[in-house]
């Protein structure tokens, strides 16, 4: 019981810097000079500090790893969310993930570098380990359901390229000036479809599966 | 010389194209339903052939895009009747949106899901219109449409638009020029329809002002549970207009259906000085009893009065053996311009009075049967004799009112829906034309 309260302490203080940091961030168009000097300004001794992030890089990664948190667990407490096929869920998934992402829309768009092809922005360390799980959750439903096909060599890579799209689609957010934020609906609707539709079963299975059938009765 | 030889040329086609559109249209119905009378089989396939390139690249395009296609396949008419066809599925068959997506467009607007707002509501979407989709809803016993517009259509229209038009100057053979004339317009056009606030306004202003036709129904709004992306009315039980067609209705229905929709469009354009200008067969549900109902609201056209003043002072009978007061008009509504010289004038009133000859002639009698598919014939071959002209096929530019593009595509379309009814329609006209005729 009181293990438990402390947990909840604990990560309510872990809230408490993130906010805390994000505001800083936002009002001075920087990070802090020192840890000592943040955690000064918001009453924690450094020491205390290192309990819950080591680094200012360590923190940002935190605040991506909420972001991750946040997203899943709202999709999570939909009541449609287990009756929903995998291309659902990973829709779902992304919508939220731009609700959740417009909360922060300020501190992500100062923080954010440009975008170079296959390079994860370092921030986003934790939130791609967790999205990886998230991913190879979604696919293995997949291959169950036959949403997704089974092919040697490529199932165990299917998370990465479902990681580019999230990368895709995180920085098309980034720059979408539409109002609302519509054009990246738009996107999600049609990167997750064409997505999914590439994981299924298509033309290519069965190119394969003849130009296999014709060399084995040679 | 040269300068000489290019202007009359370019009039001819501004001319030629500005009846071709609804000339065309009667064409293609009538090669449709008459099996191929016109033109001869080379000129057939190079249309099939054009088309098919034509579908291919459409087919791709979604949203406005889309809409424009469907706008240029009924206005300029250029492809064959079995594209057309497959343009109006084509509607029918955008990809649909993703429950999750629907659920987020709820999100947004409501701040509640669609089970939460509706008794049920079906997950996925039952009609595409194009520009979103329609999902079917029941609350308290009521069956309910709810529209559903596709995220960032509005957003994208311009885009769209700058897409189609090196499309377009190729398909229509038209200058870029030529081309911006119509696009301002129908641009303004187009993002009215992604308004779907203003479409609720709008549907409701005609509704109550229609209310008193006979055979006429209407949807009611629901603006409680509507948005600008979310449109909610009742939904109408009956037949699509091409289903309607099929089931051999009797005469007397298909008349009794024409006539209402005759006096639908009439009250619109005399009375009201707005109109429904989407006459597209997917906007009109007809009930077992012949009652002729209007769905969709989105494309209205507002009609001022110097347009309407000019444009439907050419359509009395005998309008045409008054040259000197035609010329005045065709002055006045851009038809003619000052640079032109005599040559040029006789050139054009000569066209432009075979053109209103016949296009106004439903409204030369007190009955027209549009059934008359010879009276189709005409408008086609005279579009065509036209358009084959060789200064047609050089010139490059418009000419006419703006105003006449929506106008004109409502009356086209009118007719066409009639003609594929076969019906007879007692052609009413407003009070001051009957008296132009007694005079």
């Amino acid at each position: 019981m009181a293990a438990e309260e402390a947990q909840e302490t604990k990560q309510d203080v872990a809230e408490k810097i993130r906010q805390e940091f994000i505001t800083y961030v936002l009002e001075h168009g920087r990070k802090p000079a020192s840890i000592y000097k943040f955690a000064k300004s918001i009453d924690l001794t450094e020491s205390e500090f290192y309990n819950y992030y080591t680094s200012f890089e360590h923190l940002e990664q935190g605040i991506w790893e909420a972001i991750f948190t946040d997203t899943n667990e709202a999709i999570r407490s939909e009541e449609v969310w287990t009756s929903y096929s995998v291309r659902e869920k990973l829709l779902a998934f992304f919508y939220t993930l731009v609700e959740v992402m417009k909360r922060n829309r300020s501190y992500i768009l100062a923080t954010m570098s440009k975008p170079k092809p296959n390079w994860t922005p370092p921030q986003l360390k934790k939130f791609k380990e967790h999205f990886k799980e998230f991913a190879m959750e979604l696919i293995s439903e997949g291959v169950e359901t036959q949403e997704v096909v089974n092919r040697p060599y490529l199932t165990e890579r299917y998370h990465e390229a479902l990681w580019g799209q999230a990368l895709f689609l995180i920085n098309f957010w980034v720059g979408d000036d539409s109002p609302g934020f519509e054009r990246t609906d738009a996107a999600i609707e049609k990167a997750v479809n064409l997505g999914l539709d590439l994981l299924g079963k298509g033309i290519v299975d069965s190119i394969v599966d003849f130009a296999k059938f014709m060399f084995q009765s040679r | 010389m040269k300068e000489q030889t290019r202007i009359p040329t370019s009039k001819v086609q501004r001319a030629a194209k500005f009846v071709s559109t609804g000339a065309r249209i009667g064409g293609n119905y009538l090669k449709h339903n008459v099996k191929k009378v016109v033109g001869g089989a080379d000129r057939e396939e190079l249309h099939e052939d054009n088309a098919e390139d034509i579908y291919n690249a459409l087919s791709e395009l979604k949203g406005s895009a889309l809409k424009v296609a469907q706008m240029m396949s009924m206005d300029k008419n250029m492809l064959p009747g079995a594209y057309q066809e497959r343009f109006t599925m084509a509607q029918y068959s955008a990809p649909p949106l993703s429950y999750p997506l629907v659920v987020k467009t709820f999100q947004k607007y409501f701040g509640k899901s669609p089970d939460q707002m509706f008794d049920t509501f079906t997950k996925n979407a039952v009609n595409a219109a194009s520009i979103g989709q329609v999902h079917q809803a029941t609350l308290n016993g009521k069956k309910l449409a709810v529209k559903i517009q596709y995220p960032g259509v509005a957003d994208s229209v311009s885009s769209d638009l700058k897409m189609v038009r090196p499309l377009a100057t190729r398909i229509l053979n038209i200058s870029s020029a030529e081309l911006e004339h119509y696009m301002a317009e129908v641009e303004g056009k187009l993002l009215e329809e992604t308004d779907y606030e203003l479409e609720l306004r709008r549907g409701k202003e005609i509704t109550e002002a229609c209310s008193h036709l006979p055979n006429l129904r209407f949807p009611q709004y629901y603006e409680e549970f509507s948005g600008p992306r979310i449109l909610t009315m009742d939904w109408l039980e009956g037949k699509h207009l091409p289903e309607f067609n099929a089931s051999n209705p009797t005469q007397e229905t298909r008349d009794q259906v024409g006539q209402a929709m005759w006096d639908f469009y009439h009250h619109q354009i005399h009375e009201l000085k707005q109109v429904h200008a989407d006459p597209h067969p997917g906007n009109f549900i007809i009930s077992d009893d012949g009652t002729l109902g209007v769905i969709d609201f989105g494309c209205v056209k507002e009609i001022t009065d110097e347009f309407y003043s000019g444009y439907f002072k050419l359509l009395p009978k005998g309008v045409t053996d008054r040259e000197e007061e035609l010329k005045t008009l065709f002055y006045k509504m851009d038809f003619l311009r000052n640079e032109d010289s005599e040559s040029d004038i006789r050139f054009f009133v000569g066209i432009f009075k075979e053109m209103i000859g016949m296009l106004g002639q439903p409204f030369h009698a007190d009955e027209f049967d549009f059934a008359d598919d010879a009276y189709f014939k005409n408008i086609y071959d005279m579009g065509d004799r036209i358009s084959k002209s060789p200064e047609y096929k050089k010139a490059r530019q418009a000419r006419g009112p703006k105003d006449a593009l929506y106008v004109n595509r409502t009356y086209f379309g009118l007719y066409n829906i009639l003609n594929q009814m076969q019906a007879r329609v007692r052609t009413t006209k407003p009070a001051w034309m009957e008296e132009t005729i007694t005079v």
